[in-house]
């Protein structure tokens, strides 16, 4: 079984973390002075210093990524301790700040640190659940060859519908031709079908409708089937149906890939820049507690 | 608006004619455009193209120019055999056919079309502006703004050392703005400010952090409470110096008198607190006032030798095994610890002295009282509110008094009339001015005469009227201040060598007897608070049982006896935890912080 980031090495580092938030819990319970438990004693300072070099480093791993010459680890060993002692962090900090939160720059550091460290959570589901997923329906084949299959799937419906009627074949080649696998970034992230056709509504009048999923064209050429006039229509129209669903598959299979790989990389828009954010929230928190000491 | 959109494959050269209707026609990379036009340069709604006037126009929407015939233009009337140009997309205006308000031919081309497709597949989440670059940056720099520097002009505008420089103007402009009800740097506040300290100061950050990256100065602090009486003792703790464990540097203003203390700013002790060591703010829970028992039991845990010379003993919890035995403070007379003084002011003068060994204390109180017989009466029946009544505060009782707590049961009178109390000299004066007055009316000397008794003789007194009359007094005076009267209550003593005659032509009786002045002890624990109300609280007990649980007034015949009670009695409810059902306690609770223990604290004047 491969190791990914949570198990690698027995998941050495969730024992470093949980040894760590140990010893963050003994540290806060040892507050007893006069302030009580609070982010301003000895214990608080520790915790606080803590918890600021391991932002610090997790922060480094952005750079250690790109450093391929750079000896310090693997990159797999970076993500997994990344993984285990950020997630770590949400209990430092918190014995840090005695659980005291307010609206000011340190509950607000507090806050994106949250946000950095559950954007991250989804980023690790991400990116144990979604590539295997993504194998799956991609059924061997790399997304170029999807593509080739899908353009020869197009070639033989538009050598099938040529003998039949012209309202048909203006129907399945503008249903062809405005078919979306991927819009904005959100009907990616939700796998949001696009999809128009031009279709005959009243007599020869054309319009623009919804072709979601595939299935209005679907049911279009269906219907069609037992209205059929010449005797090998039925045949041609079968056809059609069979290559139609067969690129109805493959069309959705491309959209759900698509989505999960977006999936896999929206999160990182919130924990990058919000990472920086924090940098910069933390470092205002350290200047403003000392400037007004 | 009918129109007829002809499609002509590039590739096959196949014509396809599309019959639409609508009131416009909308050009466009959306695919719900009647004019798809699959193109990244292109809008998702990029134009239209609209009948006015029997003349169809074409316009683009929002700044998009569009070429028609080669020529860039918002809006322009289309003629027949006009070449409108969209991205790679042409789109050529034919003549209407009958039937038909417009007319267009669109070349398809199939390469293109099929390339869609395979730029959708390569497409990821990729914003053309927000990248994850820019949004950190942006992000960064806001936070900046906001949460840096915008508090640091407040700062600044608060300072008055930095208003004076003049680049600071604007900066200043920008601060000041933020002066009314809220300013930027109380996102900097790291919790809620104590609510007394909100109401004096406001928002104003720099009322108290007068300079940056420094601690908050006593100064600052003595700046509103100069007035604040002192509530550490100076002289004790600088020669102990045993708080140098609380703070490095810095002289608490408070030590002494605020005003005196500024003064004494530049002879710093450097082994003295400051305010901000035990007087925490923007802390949860809200409190300016220390509590916690670490800040008394890490100088007690050591027993400490005051310049006074008493030593108080380690105390490093409220439990059998670490708290000292409670010492009674005691109201003696002076002269009875120091019989050598002489001045009439001391030898009238209390003193306050600690009883150590509670097993041995005795009140001296020159009072005669027994509990006992008091709570056994019938008639009246006496609890003990009937003469013990809670005071102000809740901690002390009212003082005992002859008028308001005795009179009615033990009146002073002879013969139906009413001796003085309080004043022994006037009593005697009293009793000698009934007597000389009844014998010096004429004709009523007789009647005073005692009536003679079978078998024994009147004894007449065989002196003048006045001499008879002192006479009569000093047998009535010996009676009530030797035998019966208030013999019964106080230490009364004959005064030898009394002077034959008095002030005024008085006989000198007045100074023949001395009644020892009481002081009953009202605080026993001076250095310790109680609350007595809420120990009287507890359900299903009557206020005699109450005051029984704590106090063995019934079975203590003597007013030498100390019912105050000791250490076991509070142990038994209380503790330094609330373990084992105790209600815990901290120091504070009962202890008062350090006062200063000057002669006018120690000595309570008669």
């Amino acid at each position: 079984m491969s190791q990914n980031m949570l198990s690698y090495r027995k998941s050495y580092y969730l024992y470093i973390s949980l040894a760590l938030i140990l010893i963050s819990y003994f540290i806060y319970r040892s507050q007893a002075g006069i302030e009580g438990s609070n982010g301003g004693t000895p214990q608080g300072y520790f915790l606080g210093t803590l918890a600021t070099v391991l932002v610090v480093w997790l922060a480094l791993l952005g750079i250690r990524k790109r450093s391929f010459q750079s000896r310090l680890g693997s990159v797999k060993a970076w993500v997994s301790a990344h993984v285990y002692l950020g997630s770590s962090l949400i209990v430092v900090a918190s014995f840090h700040s005695a659980f005291q939160l307010g609206i000011n720059i340190h509950s607000f550091a507090f806050l994106l640190l949250l946000l950095v460290i559950f954007s991250g959570f989804y980023g690790v589901f991400a990116y144990i659940r979604y590539p295997a997923k993504i194998v799956a329906l991609s059924d061997g084949r790399s997304g170029e060859e999807s593509l080739a299959l899908l353009n020869s799937l197009k070639e033989e419906i538009v050598a099938t519908y040529k003998d039949l009627d012209s309202e048909l074949q203006m129907t399945v080649s503008s249903a062809i031709e405005r078919t979306d696998i991927a819009g904005s970034i959100l009907d990616m992230l939700l796998a949001r079908d696009g999809s128009m056709m031009c279709r005959t509504v009243v007599g020869t009048r054309v319009d623009v409708v919804s072709n979601r999923a595939q299935q209005p064209l679907i049911d279009i050429v269906a219907q069609r089937i037992p209205r059929a006039n010449r005797a090998t229509e039925p045949e041609l129209l079968l056809s059609l149906l069979n290559l139609l669903t067969r690129r109805q598959q493959l069309v959705e299979n491309l959209r759900v890939n698509l989505q999960l790989k977006a999936r896999m990389r929206v999160w990182l828009f919130i924990h990058t820049p919000i990472s920086i954010a924090l940098l910069v929230a933390l470092t205002i928190h350290i200047v403003s507690v000392f400037f007004y000491w | 608006m009918i129109f007829l959109i002809r499609h002509r494959n590039t590739a096959t050269g196949k014509v396809q004619d599309v019959k639409m209707s609508a009131p416009m026609i909308a050009l466009g990379s959306d695919l719900d455009q009647h004019l798809y036009i699959p193109s990244p340069h292109i809008h998702g709604r990029h134009a239209l193209i609209k009948m006015s006037s029997g003349k169809a126009s074409v316009k683009g929407l929002g700044w998009n120019k569009i070429l028609v015939n080669g020529q860039a233009v918002y809006r322009k009337v289309l003629q027949v055999n006009d070449e409108v140009k969209l991205g790679d997309q042409t789109i050529k205006v034919l003549a209407a056919p009958e039937g038909f308000d417009f007319a267009c031919e669109m070349t398809l081309d199939p390469v293109q079309r099929t390339t869609t497709l395979a730029e959708s597949w390569q497409r990821e989440v990729k914003p053309r502006i927000w990248t994850p670059r820019r949004l950190a940056y942006f992000s960064a720099v806001t936070l900046f703004v906001i949460a840096f520097w915008l508090p640091y002009t407040a700062y600044l505008s608060g300072s008055s050392s930095m208003n004076e420089q003049p680049w600071i103007d604007l900066i200043t402009a920008i601060g000041h703005t933020q002066n009314q009800s809220w300013r930027a740097d109380s996102l900097w506040s790291p919790g809620p400010l104590l609510a007394a300290h909100r109401n004096a100061i406001g928002n104003d950050c720099s009322t108290c952090h007068t300079q940056a990256f420094e601690p908050v100065s006593d100064t600052a602090c003595a700046n509103c409470h100069s007035q604040s009486d002192q509530h550490f003792d100076h002289q004790f703790f600088a020669d102990s110096a045993l708080h140098s464990s609380l703070g490095e540097s810095g002289l608490n203003s408070l030590l002494t008198p605020a005003s005196t203390a500024l003064n004494d700013m530049g002879n710093a002790i450097s082994s003295m607190p400051r305010c901000e060591s035990c007087h925490k703010e923007h802390n949860e829970p809200q409190s300016i006032i220390a509590t916690t028992d670490i800040l008394c039991t890490q100088c007690h845990e050591d027993s400490i030798s005051g310049s006074d010379g008493v030593v108080t003993q380690i105390a490093t919890a409220f439990n059998e095994l670490e708290h000292p035995q409670f010492r009674y403070s005691f109201l003696t007379a002076l002269k009875d610890i120091e019989p050598e003084v002489q001045s009439p002011e001391l030898v009238a003068a209390w003193r306050r002295i600690t009883q150590t060994d509670l097993s041995i204390a005795v009140e001296n109180s020159h009072l005669k009282f027994s509990h006992e017989i008091h709570l056994q009466l019938d008639e009246p029946a006496l609890d003990c509110s009937s003469c013990h009544i809670l005071d102000v505060g809740n901690e002390h009782f009212v003082a005992i008094n002859m008028q308001d707590h005795c009179a009615e049961c033990h009146a002073l009178e002879f013969n139906e009339r009413e001796i003085p109390h309080g004043d022994p000299a006037l009593a005697i004066r009293s009793i000698e001015e009934y007597f000389i007055a009844l014998y010096l009316t004429p004709g009523r000397v007789n009647d005073t005469l005692p009536r003679r008794l079978p078998g024994r003789l009147v004894r007449r007194c065989e002196g003048s009227d006045y001499e008879c009359a002192v006479q009569k007094a000093e047998q009535e005076i010996q009676l009530q201040f030797g035998t019966s009267g208030c013999v019964t209550c106080h230490q009364v003593n004959a005064v030898e060598n009394s002077a034959s005659e008095g002030e005024a032509g008085w006989s000198g009786l007045s100074q023949s007897w001395h009644v020892e002045p009481v002081r009953i002890n009202s605080d026993w624990y001076s250095n310790a608070r109680f609350d007595h109300a809420a120990h009287l609280t507890q359900a299903g007990q009557s206020q005699r049982e109450l005051c029984r649980g704590c106090h063995e007034a019934e079975s203590s015949s003597l007013s030498t006896d100390v019912l105050i009670p000791k250490n076991e009695t509070c142990f038994g409810c209380h503790s330094d935890s609330s373990e084992n059902d105790k209600i815990a306690v901290d120091c504070v609770n009962c202890h008062l912080h350090h006062t200063p223990r000057t002669s006018s604290a120690m000595l309570d004047y008669n």
